[in-house]
């Protein structure tokens, strides 16, 4: 009998690998995940057959793979061009396809039943939402008034039909229209303002519906650019802006404060009125690439402008200050100046182009490797195997990128292997092939990216500086050392205008690719915002960041702590000169406003307007949150297309001002609810949703988890929706037009009650569920998919970015997240189904991962396979097999290597800036005076940005940074040479254990290390930067591999999907304990946080308990619902401190001495010139 | 052979013999600065010739015209400054005025609140400034489509100075219109270019000391 030998037949391998294309935000929505095929059962087990040869598993291996993953590729290119035509159809095709297919394998799972689907979101990825959205949104319920009181001023004065007008009747009529708007009596410009604003609003009397209303928009607005209204909008703005600061300084006595508040009000209806007409331009003409240019024509530029306005907003008073409006006009302001994502990736290869790169590869590049990673390579080899010789890391990397030294330790650990020295080698072959391959795969791999080159460049002048200044001083340091450092400094900006010129003609070869016109156009306009802005950039960012705080987290402390009128005076932040109703607020407006119990059509009057208040109060905290999380991306995205220093400047004073950590207690207040599947979900096909339920049904559903809740779409009452009301509002009444003057600018700028509740009436009448933005979706929800919420995804998405931003490749920083447990606020995104949103999350866990320990590893593999789905892996990427032995010191080095870099830098290039730029009087209190006790942790930090005034800024920066240990620009002062024995007895010897111990845990080192004034010790303040080398992230320094093992056994996190609960188990609790024990402003007294309030609640704001802050004790989180009691401050030390450190109470009476010693004047200060 | 045309005033020259030169075609001008001398030569000739002087003249850039008419305006208006200058101090006219309209001073930073004499110089100062802007008028042979805005900007501004003086110092106006025709010149040019809406126009057209010609707007070059 012949035995048959077959060969062992394996099933072709299912080869697990990244997909070809990683996700983008462009591609999310079109990406499906392709189902995962089950894995074969192994074959049984043959003792006796032979072992396969490796021929076949060769032969196996080529039969398999090259079609399947050819085939993969060219599919999932199609997938992402689909743009043309003609791959279309294929694109749906496929896309159907892999719908059924995923759907087929789930329903096999789940026995036959579809399982429960958690909603998937349909939202899309765009710079920003439709036009009909943003306007909506760019509109108060309160600004009703004006915009009727608009309407019957401009057909009380404008006898004939606007629509049939000649264009030369129309242009006449704007002229004399912007003419006024120079006038000096503000009641002129502001009814002129009015009446061009109802233009600019499209006459709605006289349209038909929301299109032509739409149509008219576009066309008034282009009309108002071209007549150059532009210029008098600004100008008038400025005007406004400036009456209102003066009012804000009468420190007359003879003033009341409620006669100031009327003259404010007034100012602020008018800044309104002023910034709607600026808003309506801009989202009009974006487009037009003159109005980008005439944005920076203006003098102040425009955006820098808008900036010094959102930094004035903490001066004083600005009660009923239009915020939101003023934000959203920055945020598209910027938008249009420095251009979209489109636009910044031009500008970045343009910049690309001057420093002699390549352009960018398209996005779907599949692997990237860094000069770095083949350098280390090649050291390895070389030291491994000494006989064979790589080809140096200068062949891949022509730019002369410097390569991170010290190495790290991974690394350094690889290099201390002993040699392998192979005593046969073939002296024909000079490289094994296997050396070959991989020096291959490196070289076509090889990506340099911007930032590293011109990091590279700024670090080799720096040397080159320090170099020379070396020399200098060894010249028996004469002179002529200034001239020098002078020559040396023109001789560097000569070479930068070099480079700017380059950058203008294109012509004059830059690195041998031309930039564009317009790309040279763009990067002179990102210069110039850049420098426009630079000189008070820390106050700017600090203030953006201290808005995102008030708006998303400030509102829950006030609800649980202070009494109710505190929540009136912040529920009224924008509200342009409507009183807020006494009994309004509801704590927790903002979450419930979604589950009333009453159906609309049955409420009262009253009912209606607090119903309409509350969401209308929820709706604008959404907008300012997603302007400042636009704004503050946009910022950072512009500058790292200019210069990466520029980048990391603006990151810097991020994390000083702890954005990083608000970003994650914000995403966690969200997030806090797993977003369970809407029950309704099923029943909605595809036009189902927009017709769906008026509110009042709405409201009746079963509340959703707070998640799907914040991100699904929601139904806003139609009251709230500007075209809606315009439309409802068209007949034009002559016969008042007589009394215009009657309704004209009544003190507090309000339609009487009488003709709001009319309006409500009339509007109630109509559809509940108008919503352009789900009658816009309709189109796209296909499949079934949940609508979502713009403004939400977006701001969420924007944060995420703005963290990964921050932390990327920066050890120091991904350490702080690691330590304050980003990982369970991440992981609760990871819980939305929608790519998008989670891509940015999986970045920021993937620079994570190494720090977590293995045991997270292995509890959370689904996260890990997430990664390797969606994320463009690096050829070397070892995230999971990197090992946990982090070197804090060095993590810190590179930190402070790179602020030292930034400094420099800035320096050089915008010294000028700093000192001729001397700050105004009424600029310059802004920075310091304000350190108010709103943000205790906040304000901490910010210190280090903005310390005393202007000029010190940068100064400060080198000094934070100046740490011997660190680096070699050693440079001790003169005072602390004479006293260091001083110190050493202060500092080494006798430690002062309380004290540097509670200064790192709270990261008040700044206190110390700079105090406003008067000196301690004997060291005078000034040297204390140079010889206090301070953790930048408080208590990183402690970090170590021990700590690790010992907290990050997460298993309370373990995540089941299936039950659709997010563990709520002590996970939760951690991260709450956590991050709140910084961040939480519970620590402060109720009286303190009135007082945290006042620079917006103004007058009412109580001045009292501005001591308060001194024995402030530190209190846990208290969540809002109120489920969890107050924790004794001894019962949460185990949680969250080390256990050799001290409680923290001691940190903040400590910082609190400092504080009061050194600061209270300018505080109090403040305090006084509010009353 | 007659002498090489020198126009300019030479050092010692006679009071009767200043700027006394023939004027030449423009199409014989061979200067850069051609249509500046032709409108200067006009002026000198009849300066109540308003029609003349602000016409665009066949195969003539309307904007270039524009221009340097603009650029006239503002030489010629700070003559006025100068018979203004008794008259209007910061104690009689305390804030620019004109008609019931009060103007804020838009040559700083921040626009503001200047006595009229203040806001007359600064207007004119800004005015010179940007018409000599390198950044906006970069050639006297052609305009920049991006820098016409300015045109009207200008124009409404300087427009004020005659309002203040006609409402508030009509004397001075009167004389100095008497002999230089300017508001006639500015006014024919703002309804010649269709800069401002007649509305805004405040001060009557017999405030000339000429007859102001009619427009016969089908000859000319509409700009819609």
């Amino acid at each position: 009998m012949i035995v048959e030998r077959k060969p062992l037949s394996l099933p072709p391998p299912v080869v697990f690998a990244p997909r070809p294309i990683h996700t983008t935000l462009q591609n999310a929505h079109s990406v499906v995940p392709p189902p995962l095929p089950p894995t074969p059962p192994p074959p049984p087990f043959d003792p006796s057959a032979p072992l396969p040869s490796l021929n076949d598993i060769k032969q196996g291996e080529h039969a398999a793979s090259p079609a399947d993953a050819t085939e993969g590729l060219t599919e999932d290119t199609q997938l992402l061009n689909g743009t043309s035509t003609s791959t279309l159809t294929d694109t749906s095709d496929l896309k159907s396809r892999l719908l059924r297919a995923r759907e087929n394998s789930l329903r096999k799972m789940h026995g036959g039943e579809p399982p429960r689907k958690p909603p998937q979101y349909d939202f899309i990825y765009a710079d920003h939402d439709s036009i009909e959205n943003e306007i909506n949104e760019f509109y108060n319920y309160q600004d009703k008034a004006h915009i009727l009181e608009g309407k019957v001023l401009f057909h009380s004065d404008f006898a004939s039909e606007w629509a049939s007008a000649s264009a030369k009747v129309r242009r006449d009529y704007i002229s004399l229209l912007l003419e006024r708007l120079e006038l000096r009596d503000p009641e002129e410009r502001y009814t002129a303002a009015k009446k061009l604003l109802y233009i600019a609003q499209g006459v709605f009397a006289e349209t038909s519906g929301q299109e032509e209303q739409l149509r008219n928009i576009r066309e008034y607005n282009k009309l108002l650019f071209e007549l150059g209204a532009l210029e008098y909008y600004f100008g008038a703005v400025k005007v406004v802006s400036n009456t209102l600061d003066v009012i804000s300084r009468v420190t007359d006595p003879q003033v009341t404060a409620a006669e100031r508040q009327v003259a404010m009000d007034l100012a602020n209806g008018e800044t309104s009125v002023y910034l709607s007409l600026l808003c309506l331009m801009v989202e009009v003409n974006a487009k037009d690439p003159r109005l980008a240019n005439e944005l920076m024509d203006v003098n102040p530029t425009m955006a820098g402008y808008l900036f010094s306005l959102v930094a004035q907003l903490a001066e004083g008073n600005r009660k009923h200050y239009p915020v939101k409006k003023l934000l959203l006009l920055l945020w598209k302001v910027l938008l249009c100046s420095v251009g979209d994502t489109k636009r910044l990736k031009d500008l970045k290869n343009a910049s690309r182009a001057i420093e002699g790169l390549p352009r960018s590869p398209s996005d779907n590049v599949f692997l990237k490797s860094t000069p770095q990673d083949y350098h280390n390579y090649h050291l390895i080899t070389a030291t491994r195997y000494p006989t064979y010789v790589t080809p140096s890391v200068e062949s891949i990397s022509p730019a002369g990128v410097r390569l991170a030294e010290p190495l790290p330790t991974s690394i350094r650990r690889q290099l201390q292997q002993p040699p392998l020295i192979q005593p046969f080698t073939d002296a024909n072959e000079l490289l094994p092939r296997a050396f070959q391959e991989s020096v291959e795969l490196y070289r076509k791999h090889n990506y340099i990216s911007l930032s590293s080159v011109q990091i590279a460049k700024e670090k080799a002048r720096m040397e080159r500086e320090d170099l020379r200044k070396q020399r200098d001083d060894d010249d028996t340091g004469n002179p002529d050392i200034m001239d020098g450092m002078e020559d040396d400094s023109i001789s560097h900006l000569g070479s930068e205008r070099k480079r700017d010129v380059q950058a203008m003609r294109p012509g004059v070869r830059g690195g041998g690719k031309r930039a564009r016109k317009e790309d040279s156009a763009g990067l002179k306009r990102v210069e110039l915002l850049y420098r426009h802005i630079l000189p008070n950039m820390g106050t700017y960012i600090g203030m953006l960041i201290r808005l995102l705080y008030y708006v998303n987290l400030g509102n829950i402390v006030n609800s649980s702590g202070a009494p109710g009128k505190q929540e009136g005076e912040g529920t009224n932040i924008n509200g342009t000169g409507k009183d807020t109703n006494p009994s309004l607020p509801s704590p927790d407006a903002g979450k419930s406003s979604w589950t009333t119990d009453i159906p609309l059509s049955q409420m009262t009057i009253e009912q209606k307007q607090e119903y309409f208040d509350r969401v209308d109060l929820n709706r604008h905290k959404e907008v300012v949150t997603k302007a400042v999380s636009a704004i503050l991306l946009l910022l950072l995205k512009a500058a790292k297309c200019h210069h990466a220093l520029k980048f990391e400047y603006i990151a810097q004073l991020l994390v000083d001002n702890n954005c990083a950590i608000l970003i994650l207690k914000m995403l966690s207040t969200w997030l806090q609810n797993p977003p369970a599947p809407s029950p309704t979900h099923s029943d909605h096909d595809a036009s189902g949703w927009p017709d769906a339920p008026s509110s009042g049904s709405r409201a009746q559903q079963p509340p959703y988890g707070m998640a799907s809740g914040w991100l699904s779409a929601r139904d806003e009452p139609a009251e709230l929706n500007f075209f809606h009301f315009c439309q409802a509002n068209k007949e034009i009444d002559r016969a008042t037009s007589a009394d215009v003057d009657a309704m004209d600018v009544s003190s507090d700028g309000q339609l009487s009650a009488a003709s709001t509740a009319q309006n409500g009436i009339d509007s109630s009448d109509s559809t509940h569920n108008l919503s352009t933005s789900n009658s816009r979706r309709a189109s796209v929800s296909t499949d079934r998919r949940t609508p979502s919420c713009f403004r939400n995804f977006f701001t969420a998405i924007s944060l995420l970015r703005i963290l990964q931003k921050l932390t990327k490749s920066k050890t120091h920083r991904v350490l702080a997240l690691v330590q304050w447990k980003a990982s369970a606020v991440l992981k609760r995104v990871m819980k939305v189904h929608h790519v998008g949103l989670q891509l940015y999350a999986l970045k920021l866990l993937k620079s994570q991962i190494p720090f977590l320990g293995k045991k997270w590893r292995s509890s959370n593999m689904k996260v890990i396979t997430a990664i390797y789905m969606h994320l463009r892996p690096y050829l070397k990427d070892d995230f999971l097999s990197g090992d946990v032995d982090v070197d804090v010191d060095e993590a810190l080095a590179q930190e402070q290597g790179l602020r030292l870099l930034i400094s420099s830098y800035h320096e050089n290039r915008y010294g000028g800036l700093f000192s001729s730029s001397a700050p105004t009087p009424g600029d310059g209190e802004d920075s310091d005076s304000h350190v108010d006790e709103l943000d205790l942790i906040l304000s901490l930090s910010r210190r280090v940005s903005y310390d005393d005034g202007d000029t010190s800024h940068v100064r400060f920066i080198t000094s934070g940074v100046r740490n011997p240990a660190y680096h070699d620009h050693l440079d001790l002062d003169v005072n602390f040479m004479e006293n260091y024995e001083e110190w050493l007895r202060h500092e080494v010897y006798e430690p002062d254990s309380t004290g540097s111990n509670a200064l790192w845990n709270t990261g008040i080192d700044v206190f110390r290390s700079s105090p406003p004034n008067g000196a301690n010790g004997d060291v005078s303040p000034a040297d204390l930067p140079s010889i206090r080398p301070r953790s930048l992230f408080s208590a990183t320094q402690r970090f170590s591999k021990e700590m690790l093992s010992d907290y990050y056994d997460d298993t309370e996190w373990t995540w089941d999907e299936d039950d659709g609960v997010l563990g709520i188990g002590t996970g939760v609790s951690m991260w709450d304990d956590h991050a709140d024990g910084l961040l939480s402003p519970e620590n402060f007294e109720d009286g303190e946080m009135a007082n945290g309030w006042k620079w917006h609640t103004g007058v009412n704001g109580s001045t009292e308990g501005s001591e308060a802050s001194s024995d402030s004790g530190i209190g846990s989180w208290e969540e809002e619902d109120g489920e969890r009691n107050r924790k004794q401050p001894g019962a949460q030390e185990d949680n969250y401190y080390w256990p050799d450190e001290l409680p923290v109470q001691d940190a903040y009476v400590d910082a609190f001495d400092h504080t009061n010693s050194d600061s209270a004047p300018e505080d109090t200060m403040d305090v006084d010139g509010l009353t | 052979m007659p002498q090489a045309q020198v126009l300019r005033n030479r050092p010692g020259i006679r009071h009767e013999d200043w700027s006394q030169w023939p004027t030449i075609p423009l199409e014989q001008m061979e200067s850069t600065f051609s249509v500046q001398q032709y409108i200067q030569n006009m002026v000198r000739h009849d300066a109540s010739d308003v029609k003349k002087i602000v016409e665009v003249p066949e195969g003539q850039d309307r904007d270039l015209w524009r221009y340097e008419l603009l650029r006239q305006v503002c030489q010629d208006l700070n003559n006025f400054v100068v018979l203004l200058e008794p008259e209007c101090t910061a104690s009689s006219c305390p804030e620019m005025k004109a008609l019931e309209w009060l103007y804020l001073c838009a040559g700083h930073p921040n626009p503001q609140q200047c006595s009229a004499l203040d806001y007359i110089i600064h207007t004119l100062d800004s005015a010179t400034a940007l018409l000599n802007s390198q950044k906006y008028f970069p050639s006297r042979v052609s305009i920049p489509p991006t820098s016409l805005k300015h045109f009207s900007n200008v124009t409404r501004r300087l427009y004020r100075i005659f309002a203040h003086a006609w409402f508030h110092h009509r004397e001075v106006f009167t004389e100095f219109e008497i002999e230089s025709h300017l508001y006639a010149r500015v006014l024919y040019m703002i309804k010649y270019f269709d800069i401002m809406p007649d509305d805004a126009l405040v001060v009557p057209a017999d405030a000339c000391m000429t007859d102001l010609p009619e427009i016969d707007r089908s000859s000319m070059v509409s700009d819609e």
